[in-house]
C-alpha cells in the first residue's frame, strides 16, 4: 500500500533529529503580609546560568559558586521590576539556594499589595519562556503568569 | 476568563510541536478505536491522566531517588510498545475482541505513571511550597493535559475520517499511523541510546 502523503511523512520524519523538548518555565511564589511580601522564584539551573552567562559577555557561570550567585541576583533584580502604584520597590534578596536542577531565591518588598509586576526574567533567552505566580494574599489565593509578549502582571 | 496557567502548561505541554513523545503516544493508543467507542479511548487516556498525575503527585512529595536515564528510556519504552502493539495486530480495532478493557487501562495508567515520572523529573523543582497552591497546581495541570490529549484525539479522528472519505479502511489508518509512530519511536530511541 502506498500513501498518498508518502513524501510528507519521510521528510517529517528526517527531520526529526531530537526527542528534547524542554519546558520554559519558573515559578514565584508569594505570600502577602500586611508589612511585607515573601518572595521565592524558582528558576531552572541551566536556563538561569545561561542567562547569566549572556549578561556577563559569555563568561562561563556556575551558580553553585558564590561569586556567580550575587552576579544571578543582580540579574534577577535587573529582570524584576515591582512598583506599588507609582512608586518603585526595592527588591531585598534574603537567601539563595542552589540545586542541581533549580535554584530558589528568596527576597521581600516592603508592604503587601497592590503590586505592579514586570517580570522579563529569561524571557530574552526564550520566546515561550513562562514564569508562573502563585500568590496567597488576604483574599485568598491568585495565580498569574508572565510571557514575553505580555510580562505585566497586576497583583491586587 | 483567566485559564489557570497550570492547565495552560499541562494543555501545552501534550500539544507542543516538539513534544514527539507525547503526540505520538496518544496518537498510537487511540489509533485502533474509533470515535463511536468513546467508552474505550476516553478510559484509556483517563487513565493515563491518573497515572501521569499520581506519579507527579508522588514523586513531588517523596522525591524517590529515580535515574533519569532510565526514566526517559522508560517513556521511549512504551510508545515503542503503544505503537508495535498496534502493527503487531496490523491495526485490528480492539473494540472488535473481548475482555480487553481491564489489562488496557492498566497498561494506560502504567504507561502514565512512567510518563508523570518523567514530567516530575523535570517540574518537581519549580511546583510551590505551600500545600494549597500545590494542589491547585496538580489539578489544574491534570486538567490540562487531559483536554490537550482529547485534541490529540480530534486531529487523530479528522485524519481518520478524511483517510476514510479517500478510501482507507478504519484498519489501514491505524495500521499506518501505528507504523509511522513506531518508526519514530525506534528513531527517538536510537538517539536516546546513543546519547
Amino acid at each position: 500500500m502506498r500513501l498518498p502523503f508518502q513524501p510528507l511523512l519521510i521528510i517529517l520524519f528526517l527531520t526529526l533529529v531530537s526527542a528534547d523538548h524542554p519546558m520554559h518555565l519558573a515559578s514565584h511564589e508569594l505570600t502577602v503580609g500586611a508589612k511585607r511580601t515573601e518572595w521565592v522564584v524558582r528558576l531552572f539551573t541551566d536556563d538561569l546560568e545561561d542567562a547569566v552567562s549572556a549578561s556577563l559577555g559569555g563568561t562561563k557561570v556556575r551558580l553553585e559558586r558564590t561569586e556567580h550567585q550575587g552576579q544571578a541576583e543582580n540579574y534577577v533584580r535587573s529582570k524584576l521590576i515591582v512598583f506599588r502604584g507609582r512608586k518603585a520597590l526595592n527588591l531585598h534578596i534574603d537567601g539563595f539556594t542552589y540545586q542541581p536542577d533549580a535554584v530558589e531565591i528568596r527576597m521581600h518588598v516592603d508592604g503587601g499589595l497592590p503590586l505592579t509586576v514586570t517580570d522579563k526574567l529569561l524571557h530574552e533567552r526564550f520566546e515561550d519562556q513562562r514564569n508562573v505566580y502563585f500568590v496567597r494574599g488576604p483574599k485568598g489565593r491568585l495565580d498569574a503568569v508572565s510571557t514575553a509578549t505580555n510580562p505585566k502582571i497586576e497583583l491586587r | 476568563m483567566n485559564v489557570p496557567p497550570f492547565a495552560e502548561l499541562g494543555f501545552y505541554h501534550i500539544l507542543d510541536v516538539t513534544a514527539w513523545d507525547h503526540l505520538l503516544f496518544v496518537a498510537a493508543l487511540i489509533a485502533p478505536f474509533a470515535p463511536r467507542d468513546y467508552k474505550l479511548w476516553l478510559g484509556a487516556l483517563t487513565a493515563f491522566t491518573l497515572g501521569h498525575t499520581l506519579a507527579m503527585a508522588t514523586q513531588v512529595a517523596l522525591s524517590l531517588p529515580l535515574n533519569e536515564t532510565w526514566v526517559e528510556g522508560g517513556v521511549l519504552a512504551t510508545l515503542v510498545f503503544t505503537a508495535g502493539r498496534v502493527v503487531w495486530f496490523k491495526g485490528a480495532p480492539k473494540s472488535n475482541r473481548r475482555g480487553w478493557l481491564g489489562p488496557e487501562l492498566a497498561v494506560a495508567a502504567a504507561f502514565g505513571v512512567i510518563h508523570g515520572l518523567a514530567f516530575a523529573k523535570d517540574l518537581g523543582p519549580l511546583l510551590p511550597s505551600n500545600s494549597g497552591a500545590l494542589w491547585a497546581a496538580w489539578g489544574w495541570f491534570a486538567g490540562g493535559i487531559e483536554l490537550g490529549q482529547l485534541s490529540v484525539v480530534v486531529a487523530v479522528f479528522a485524519v481518520r475520517w478524511i483517510a476514510a472519505a479517500r478510501g482507507f479502511s478504519p484498519k489501514d489508518f491505524a495500521l499506518a499511523l501505528g507504523a509511522l509512530t513506531l518508526g519514530i519511536s525506534l528513531h527517538l530511541a536510537s538517539q536516546w541510546y546513543l546519547a
